[in-house]
């Protein structure tokens, strides 16, 4: 057969292919492709897929999705793929026989010879007119908006009236009147704070006669910690929040909650909305390090991402995890469908394939990780300065010490006691500087003894450093010492004393940097020990065999000792750092005592004589150093080594330096926490069976999505045409400078907030939209995550263009527009219906009353723990999974593979997707979970008992009353008290207290039952 | 309940006629049937007059009424089951001819791994089948087998969601929930969406999710390993049904006199009605899943004592006994697997290790119950209008890993479907010879479920729900109907 390979077609066919071309490939496009993929086509509009068969160049360059045909390779080529019905179904009218298909595929494996080399007709396959998508209502600047003139100005609260009243006017529909005080508290509450009002709030409220009661109680709900706390969860629902991964294992991400804690902080102190957003997309740039910004970037990685990732699947999921990121942004921030717009251009709004790529371009290095920060640098600070304080004196009077007393005291000690503690000896004592063990605690001793407690049983490794200024070291004794405190009795951790030194390691390392100083690990040699037992003798514990070592056999609880000989010796001009690792392996014990010295005697094999203490010698060394270099001893570097070793014979020295040290081991460390937050970096995945890593942080334009058919790297950018215009795009991109930013994520940041040229009126648009659809029950647009062409017209446009600039004016004041609308007529308004206007408009799309709406799950479970007296108000944290954790229920953890089954049965959405208005359904199992679940029938509970320790000798009626207000605001009817009277004389016929509690408790539960209790008038 | 609708409630009511079933006026009357169906079908497009399309469902004659899912987690081996290759068997330890580095999530070796099972030939359609089913291979020419599976995901849950959704991510509706939103309930005390599990498997409730649809078809999970089935069925400490009653009563007064108040919001009827479905399902629901009632003789055609099979036994006694009730759609996740292998207990076929044991344990607990159900579904006369679907998230490969093992594989795998107008004893679609790759008829999972729903008298590409600006459909853009395994 003919060869093929390479990317080009053989220069020149030979006929035999032309022949087979022209007969078998030829007539098949003609008849079977043209019609939607050839030049005609295309002049015809009907070009499908970008994809031109009818030239050879068409063919290579492909559409939408790649090359159609890649000569040589029927694998890749996806004319094949889609001639096989696999992936793509061509031509759609039936599969081809197959003796056709395998022609296509013969032909490509000769090479693909295609004598139509006609130039290609251009594509342009940006299907979407950006110019025209700027003029879509929700893209497009804001506009100045004047409220109508209305007749009815006395029902005129706010400017907003005007908007709703005007409408109605025109339609001949008159407002409800406004509600009862009582209604409207009950509104209010629920609205702003997601708790009802306590009976002594309502009577405050109902009892406060000044005409600007209604405002006051506003004010004080706005400026309650309670309202972030509410406010937070309908945002946490559009941008899809949760603490785990998903997916398989479902990982627990324990610092997760701090983007909420954030959130209800932010919401609480009226962040103003647009640095709310910036800090989100980019808390961690712009103010790297900070507590509150880290945590702002929870935001980003809240989404769920799968928890095991192999190298065949890193690559598709980062593209998954990107495509979560932009598509909650979209719909979170901007009401804009751009995840639809991953494969191709969006198929109804402005949104661009190159406009997806282009966003997520700008998050292209954004990737979750857990930061340890910390939260209270203040405290931290002032906690730090106290313990500086505190430390002065013992600092200054180590200085004064080391200055004014060591030199003289060095003289004396020399003259004095020198010559006893610098006689000639074999050993040198070694002094540990340091001595850790994995598992049990090393401590020091009197002599340069090392005592091992705690964790003793099993395998262990110890290490030990000492310091010391000889040079020429060639053998190192280890002492194993009998020890009468620990069970065994020593000199091994074992039960029987028993021990087995399996492998030990010296490392010699230079204290002093220097070219030609090289950190050495001398060989040991075993020279001898005074016990070995048979194939466990003292070789074995330098053979580098862990399942080999030495030990002592039935000698235990006696004073053992083994001597090692260094190959070659060691010690550094400037001192030396030793690092003895002594590892006791394969599940035996570890030495309970012990004590190590060297020695400058080549070939010793002496296990007995004292060592001694490597003090004095050092002090000579010290003292021989500075008569070379001509250092003083009062340098500080001399004296405080002097010093140092001075201590082992200068109690005044050796107080001085404790002391200091006891003060240095209280200092003070941050108290970090793990925040789970976006960061810039390589993306690391830690799956639980094979750990990737993924360094690449560039993002191709991938046609139809997927990973294989990357189309070069995507710029970063934006919307286009939510960008005021083309060249605007660029300057989104760069700083006040006209300089690139240094991330495009600020770019990004920038994008979603500015007013002027970037998408800031969408911004606007959208969040004014979600407060009045939570103050309201249905947005203006009723489609709160999409404002785009698909997205549900508006009711108020107007209304909704003028609160778009109010909010902008108002420095992005959250807090302002919620006033505005809970003070306008039109949001206290009674659930009064008019016949007349009922028929004109059905829906109330006009706002000419009031319509019931249902508590979420979460607010029906803070409601009756509320009313219970359970409810416990600490703000933050993670409160668990337990529906009966008497925290408000944005404490919750939101585990994706646990939720909450009371909060799930009362349509909590799933943590996955943004949410903008959540759906209302009413099922059975509500039902039943409001009739026997444990946790209504101890709210019920709560709650009887409460009215009955508030007033233990109130009678019935004022108790079923008290138990009213609790719930649903009002006193009972008297339909009611009957009801309930009956109730009650049906279970507690004996006056017995206990009876009575529970037969309170009964009510209670039918209350919590009511219709009332739930749906909000 | 007596509260006769004054004349002003009816003439609201009347007013709201064209946007809102008439809830409050069927509470009026008392809580007749009409209100308990339109809560049960509320959101379903069966029980409405207006649907996006326009066309009532069904669309046309269902072949089956209801679906039995025996869903295999973990994934078993096409290889090892139901897809029989001589030429694997022939070539063990060779290299595996077109070995795909893409195939798979770990590392696979590339060598051939034959099947550690013998294999024999059944039925009048001498359906090959391995020793793992001994049960099972006496119902193959009621089968109706495809061989050529494929999907996307090669990963547990992602492929579960993806088999179940259409959509290998979170958040998407799965079969269940549509068809619940699409054909409504066909029962008027028990849910009609029902999943059963051990363990639950890999990817949790997100597999079964209800997505964007609204929450009332979301799936009732039946865990077997807690001792109540059904959550807050149970009534509380010291209540009697007729003490309920009596509160119930009082409740449904103080709550009509609120609606009545309140004309134009229907799901306060609803709601009122909703605690009379929740008082008949206390009884109903425990009843349903009652297998005391059971006979000893059924009790033994499914194994409910045999120590290796059990627990998926009850889970398909209790299955049919749902599916008797009216319920509609059942999956059951196969739980754990007692001889490991590597494989935990959320993903019981997961034999990565060791094919030979991981599988073997997994025929014992699953391949008796299954068979039952089948009989016992033919016996009564069920299978006719019951789908059962056997199969796991996706095949495995047919190159070994670490020896004895086998790694994921999304490129070819094998289901049956029994009953519910489907072929009996008919094989469609292959893979390659080495049982690797689905070659010939591929059946995509989007085509799987437009077979599913056409059986069930829906076209696929007219059951949409609108979410977030678009009309979605469990078959997104794709889907053919497998017209061929069509009886």
């Amino acid at each position: 057969m003919l060869a093929a390979g390479g990317d080009s077609v053989s220069a020149s066919p030979t006929p035999e292919q032309i022949t087979f071309f022209e007969s078998k490939i030829r007539p098949v496009l003609v008849q079977h492709c043209y019609q939607c993929h050839s030049a005609e086509a295309l002049q015809a509009g009907k070009l499908k897929a970008s994809l031109l068969v009818d030239s050879r160049d068409g063919m290579m360059k492909g559409g939408e999705s790649g090359a159609a045909v890649v000569p040589g390779k029927r694998e890749d080529s996806l004319l094949i793929a889609a001639l096989k019905y696999d992936g793509f179904e061509m031509p759609p009218a039936g599969k081809l026989p197959d003796d056709v298909i395998s022609d296509f595929e013969k032909w490509i494996d000769m090479g693909a010879p295609d004598p139509r080399d006609q130039p290609t007709a251009v594509v342009d396959d940006r299907t979407i007119d950006v110019e025209e998508g700027r003029k879509h209502w929700s893209y497009r600047r804001l506009a100045a908006v004047s409220p109508p003139d209305v007749k009815q100005t006395g029902w005129v609260s706010n400017d907003i009236d005007r908007f709703i009243l005007a409408r109605q006017e025109a339609a001949g529909i008159a407002p409800a009147p406004e509600a009862a005080k009582a209604t409207l508290a009950r509104r209010l509450f629920f609205d702003l704070t997601g708790l009802p009002p306590t009976p002594d709030e309502l009577n405050q409220f109902l009892d406060d006669a000044a005409p600007d009661a209604y405002e006051k109680l506003v004010d004080r709900l706005l400026a309650s910690p309670r309202f972030g706390e509410r406010q937070a969860r309908h945002w946490l629902d559009t941008v899809r929040f949760g603490e785990s991964g998903g997916y398989e294992f479902d990982g627990d991400r324990p610092g997760a909650h701090h983007y909420r804690d954030w959130v209800i902080k932010a919401l609480n102190a009226d962040l103003p909305y647009d640095d709310f957003l910036r800090m989100q997309v980019a808390g961690d740039l712009i103010k790297p390090g900070d507590y509150d910004a880290t945590a702002a970037t929870g935001f980003l990685v809240a989404g769920p991402y799968p928890g095991q990732v192999t190298a065949k699947t890193v690559e598709p999921i980062r593209y998954d995890q990107l495509d979560d990121m932009v598509a909650m942004i979209g719909s979170s921030v901007l009401g804009m469908t751009i995840g639809c717009a991953r494969c191709h251009d969006h198929k109804y709004d402005a949104i661009g394939h190159r406009d997806y790529y282009s966003m997520i371009a700008c998050l292209g290095k954004a990737v979750q990780r857990d930061t340890d920060i910390d939260p209270d640098p203040a405290t931290t600070k002032r906690t730090r300065d106290a313990w500086l304080a505190e430390r002065a004196p013992f600092a200054a009077a180590f200085d004064r010490f080391r200055r004014a007393e060591v030199p003289g005291r060095i003289t004396r000690w020399l003259a004095a006691d020198a010559p006893r503690h610098m006689a000639e000896a074999t050993w040198i004592g070694l002094d540990p500087q340091s001595a850790k063990a994995a598992k049990a605690t090393l401590a020091e001793e009197a002599d340069d003894v090392v005592a091992a407690s705690g964790k003793l049983e099993g395998d262990d490794t110890y290490t030990l450093t000492f310091r010391t200024y000889e040079k020429c070291l060639t053998a190192l004794r280890l002492e194993a010492l009998a020890s009468p405190a620990t069970p065994g009795g020593g000199p091994g951790t074992g039960k029987d004393g028993g021990f087995r030194l399996s492998t030990v390691n010296i490392t010699a390392a230079p204290l002093v940097a220097a070219a030609d100083r090289k950190a050495v690990t001398p060989k040991l040699q075993a020279v001898t020990a005074t016990a070995e037992q048979a194939e466990f003798e003292l070789a074995k514990a330098v053979d580098g065999n862990a399942a080999t070592g030495w030990t002592v056999g039935g000698e235990a609880g006696k004073d053992h000792a083994a001597v090692f000989a260094f190959d070659k010796p060691v010690g550094f001009d400037g001192g030396t750092l030793l690092t003895v690792e002594l590892k006791f392996e394969a599940k035996q014990h570890g030495l309970a005592r012990l004590r190590l010295s060297a020695s400058t005697q080549a070939g010793t094999a002496d296990l007995a004589s004292p060592a001694v203490p490597q003090a004095g010698r050092e002090i000579a060394h010290i003292l021989e150093m500075t008569r070379t270099t001509g250092q003083s001893l009062a340098d500080d570097a001399v004296a405080r080594d002097l010093m140092h070793w001075l201590a082992r014979f200068d109690a005044d020295a050796a107080k001085t330096i404790a002391d200091l040290a006891a003060i240095d081991a209280k200092e003070p460390n941050p108290n970090l926490v793990k925040v789970y937050a976006a960061t810039n970096g390589g993306w690391v995945i830690t799956g639980n069976s094979q750990a990737v890593r993924s360094g690449s942080q560039d993002v191709f334009v991938l046609a139809r999505g997927e990973v294989n058919r990357k189309k070069g790297k995507a710029a970063p950018g934006f919307v286009l045409a939510a960008v005021a215009t083309d060249d605007a795009e660029q300057s989104l991109l760069s700083g006040p400078d006209a300089k690139p930013l240094p991330d495009s994520r600020l770019g990004l940041a920038s994008f979603l907030t500015d007013v002027p040229h970037g998408a800031g009126p969408l911004a606007a648009r959208v969040i004014v939209n979600r407060l009045w659809h939570h103050h309201f029950g249905r947005g203006i647009v009723a489609t709160p995550n999409d404002l785009g062409t698909q997205g549900d017209p508006a009711t108020h446009p107007e209304l909704l263009e003028w609160l778009a600039n109010r909010i902008v004016e108002n420095r992005w004041s959250l807090k302002s527009i919620h006033r505005l609308i809970v003070t306008s007529a039109a949001y206290r308004q009674s659930g009064v219906v008019d016949e007349a206007h009922l028929a004109k408009d059905p829906d109330n799309t006009l706002l000419w009353h009031r319509r019931p709406t249902r508590l979420e799950g979460e607010a029906i479970r803070d409601a009756l723990l509320a009313a219970s007296g359970l409810l416990d108000t600490r703000m933050y944290g993670r409160a668990g999974l337990d529906v009966k954790a008497p925290r408000r229920s944005i404490y919750l953890n939101v585990k994706r593979s646990e939720p909450i089954g009371f909060l799930q049965v009362f349509d909590q959405p799933e943590p996955v997707q943004p949410v903008g208005a959540r759906g209302v359904a009413t099922v059975p199992t509500q039902a039943l979970t409001m009739m026997n679940s444990p946790f209504v029938r101890s709210a019920a509970e709560g709650l009887a008992k409460r009215v009955i320790a508030a007033d233990p000798k109130a009678g019935e009626a004022a108790a079923v009353d008290s138990c009213f207000m609790a719930v649903v605001s009002r006193p009972s009817t008297a339909a009611e008290q009957d009801g309930f009277a009956k109730l009650i004389a049906a279970r507690s016929s004996d006056g017995d207290p206990a009876d009575r509690q529970a037969a309170l408790a009964d009510v209670c539960h039918l209350i919590f039952c009511l219709n009332e209790f739930i749906y909000v008038d | 309940m007596n509260t006769p609708a004054n004349g002003s409630t009816s003439r609201l009511g009347e007013l709201l006629l064209p946007t809102r079933r008439r809830f409050l006026h069927d509470a009026g009357l008392g809580f007749g049937g009409l209100a308990l169906a339109s809560l049960l079908g509320e959101e379903s497009l069966a029980n409405t007059t207006t649907q996006p399309t326009g066309k009532p469902l069904p669309h046309h004659p269902p072949r089956a009424k209801r679906v039995i899912w025996l869903f295999m987690t973990g994934a078993p081996s096409q290889v090892d089951t139901w897809d029989y290759k001589p030429e694997l068997q022939a070539r063990n330890g060779e290299p595996l001819p077109g070995s795909d580095s893409q195939i798979g999530f770990f590392q696979t070796s590339g060598k051939c791994l034959a099947s550690p099972f013998q294999w024999a030939q059944h039925g009048h359609s001498g359906t090959w089948v391995s020793d793992l089913f001994p049960h099972l291979a006496k119902h193959v020419d009621d089968m109706c087998f495809i061989h050529s599976m494929h999907l996307r995901a090669n990963n547990h849950a992602p492929a579960a969601m993806e088999l179940m959704s259409g959509f290998s991510r979170p958040g998407m509706p799965s079969m269940g929930a549509w068809l619940d939103y699409g054909l409504g309930s066909m029962n008027r005390d028990l849910p009609s969406f029902v999943v059963m599990h051990e363990r639950k498997p890999r990817g949790d409730d997100q597999i079964w999710s209800a997505g964007f649809l609204p929450k009332s078809h979301q799936a009732l999970s039946i865990d077997a390993r807690r001792s109540v089935a059904i959550d807050n069925l149970a009534l509380r400490q010291g209540h009697s049904l007729g003490s309920q009653r009596a509160e119930l009563d009082l409740l449904a007064s103080l709550n009509a006199a609120h609606a009545q108040a309140r004309p134009t919001q229907a799901d306060l009827a609803a709601r009122i009605s909703s605690f009379e479905l929740a008082y008949r399902m206390q009884t109903a629901a425990p009843e349903a899943i009652d297998l005391a009632q059971e006979s000893k003789l059924t009790h033994d055609l499914y194994g409910t004592d045999d120590p290796k099979c059990k627990v998926f036994a009850k889970q398909c006694l209790t299955a049919r006994r749902l599916l008797e009730r009216g319920v509609r759609f059942i999956q059951i996740f196969a739980g754990k697997n007692a001889a490991g292998d590597g494989a935990v207990d959320d993903v019981p076929w997961d034999g990565h290790n060791d094919i030979e044991t991981n599988h073997r344990e997994c025929g014992l607990a699953t391949d008796r119950p299954a068979a039952a159900l089948l009989a016992d579904l033919k016996a009564r006369g069920m299978l006719e209008d019951t789908l059962v679907i056997w199969g796991g998230e996706f095949g495995r490969t047919s190159d070994s890993q670490g020896g004895k093992g086998r790694d994921h594989n999304p490129g070819g795998f094998t289901i049956w479907m029994a009953g519910g107008g489907v072929k009996p004893g008919y094989h469609y679609g292959e893979t390659d010879p080495f049982g690797y790759k689905a070659v010939e008829n591929k059946v995509h999972v989007n085509d799987l479920h437009a077979t599913l729903l056409h059986l069930l008298g829906i076209d696929h590409e007219q059951l949409t729900y609108r979410h977030n600006g678009r009309n979605f459909r469990l078959t997104d853009v794709g889907g053919h109907v497998i017209h061929d395994v069509i009886a």
